[in-house]
């Protein structure tokens, strides 16, 4: 069956997808950093960030639109959080309204912390998704294996990996058996009567195999931690993208 | 002959009541190739988990004079490589390289060693192009194969294997069974086809509610008809 796979363009052969994953870690990280860091007045860091980012995206030959959809997947849980932040946040009241016994207040200091969550996160998601696009998802959990992540978190996202799609399967397997048995579509209690049994089902299958995998570790010597080889090697030029993105940064600083 | 696997009045009741084996005697010599058959629910794959002491209970298994208990099970899993029926629970890991090298690593080699097993194991099983590929991305036969690749690495004594052709079309059925032709080691093989019993296994044990029913050459159980058909296996 088809998914769609979070690193479908990790495959591509550029100058991001070619630096060493451990090193784009971190400079992704530095650069995230920096983008929170900054003051929220400094309209033109921002701007710069953008187009930093975008030459970015240019290089490593992803196509834009993938990289936009996905940011849109991200941002409303953002401006959920934030579109509250206006009315909470203390400060010069710009407008205020009354509702009954309520009293809304809208405040500049808002505005600005409003405006800055949203323009840092939409930043630091672009920089998200470029970093997980332009690597492989195993190589990904390797470099943070090798970043000193707790090998637990390493484990579960790794076996989430490799099984989330065949979950994904069984679901629609079932969907299906159910589909070619059932007469007419139900609505209503029926139909999350049904949803509910698809998921318990699929619950304790997941359990059993989750079982029979733990016995195959153990068939194969599995005694509590899961080692891999290091196949990675930092090269000149992975030091100098990380110097020149560090440098870039820098001097945006000072504009 | 070396006696490779000696089992003596093995039992196993599963926690939910179900008896699962009922005082099984069975020895194994070195290079032995045996087929284990039987009805579903016959008690084979529970048989198999006792070979490298996923499973232990009362009565005994010995392997290589080694006797199955907390104390041997690095040395006995070295040595008893086993093949899950289902390739999904075989391969774990992310890509094929680490599935492979999963074993070898455990047993403690350096990574130079592991390299090398690792691509002679995906050498023998004709998948070396496949070291970085995704174990989702592989078709069922595919997978397959590389489940046997991530025992081989190991290079077990003895090959354990649940099932090797089940859900196979008929070629890659058949290359697996030239795959295990090929392989000089003690095989012991649970399966439902019979064909494959014939062209590759020297003894056949049967297998019914637990119990063990017969055991001896393949020419002589194929040719009792009667001890077939009372199991359902004609």
């Amino acid at each position: 069956m088809q998914h769609l796979y979070i690193d479908r363009y990790a495959g591509l052969d550029s100058f991001i997808h070619k630096i060493d994953p451990r090193i784009k870690v971190i400079t992704f990280f530095i650069f995230i950093l920096y983008i929170v860091l900054t003051n929220p007045f400094s309209y033109l860091s921002f701007l710069l960030y953008g187009l930093v980012i975008l030459f970015l995206i240019a290089i490593s030959r992803i196509p834009f639109p993938f990289i936009f959809k996905k940011t849109l997947a991200v941002i409303p849980f953002v401006v959920l959080i934030a579109v509250f932040v206006p009315f909470i946040k203390r400060g010069e009241v710009l407008a205020s309204y009354t509702l009954g016994s309520l009293r809304i207040e809208f405040t500049r200091e808002g505005i600005v912390l409003f405006w800055a969550i949203v323009i840092k996160s939409y930043l630091s998601i672009l920089c998200m998704i470029l970093l997980t696009s332009s690597i492989k998802f195993t190589s990904l959990l390797k470099s943070l294996e090798k970043l000193k992540i707790p090998k637990l978190f390493i484990m579960i996202a790794s076996f989430m990996y490799r099984y989330s799609f065949l979950i994904i399967d069984e679901a629609q397997r079932m969907q299906r058996a159910k589909k070619s048995r059932a007469f007419k579509n139900k609505k209503g209690l029926s139909a999350v009567k049904m949803l509910s049994n698809i998921a318990g089902v699929l619950f304790v299958r997941s359990y059993e195999r989750a079982e029979r995998v733990y016995l195959a570790m153990c068939a194969r010597g599995f005694q509590g931690e899961i080692k891999t080889l290091d196949t990675f090697s930092i090269v000149p030029r992975d030091i100098m993208f990380l110097v020149s993105i560090f440098a870039t940064l820098l001097l945006i600083q000072f504009v | 002959m070396q006696k490779i696997i000696e089992i003596k009045n093995l039992s196993y009741i599963y926690p939910d009541g179900t008896v699962a084996l009922k005082d099984i005697n069975l020895d194994i010599f070195k290079g032995d190739s045996i087929g284990m058959i039987g009805p579903n629910g016959a008690g084979k794959t529970t048989l198999l988990l006792h070979l490298n002491g996923i499973l232990i209970s009362n009565g005994s298994v010995k392997v290589c004079e080694l006797p199955v208990n907390e104390r041997n099970l690095d040395k006995i899993r070295q040595r008893v490589g086993l093949v899950f029926q289902d390739p999904d629970d075989q391969l774990f890991m992310p890509t094929v390289f680490d599935d492979v090298a999963f074993g070898p690593i455990n047993m403690g080699l350096d990574s130079d060693r592991v390299r090398i097993k690792v691509d002679s194991a995906l050498k023998f099983v004709d998948m070396e192009d496949y070291k970085d590929r995704i174990g989702h991305h592989l078709s069922f036969g595919e997978k397959k194969r590389v489940s046997l690749a991530t025992i081989m690495s190991m290079e077990p004594d003895i090959l354990v294997l649940d099932e090797p052709t089940g859900n196979l079309d008929l070629k890659h059925r058949k290359e697996f069974i030239n795959l295990l032709k090929d392989m000089n080691i003690t095989k012991i093989i649970a399966t439902h086809d019979m064909n494959m019993v014939l062209s590759i296994c020297s003894k056949v044990a049967i297998m019914d509610q637990g119990k063990l029913i017969a055991f001896d050459t393949t020419e002589k159980i194929f040719g009792n008809k009667e001890l077939l058909a009372a199991h359902g296996l004609d």
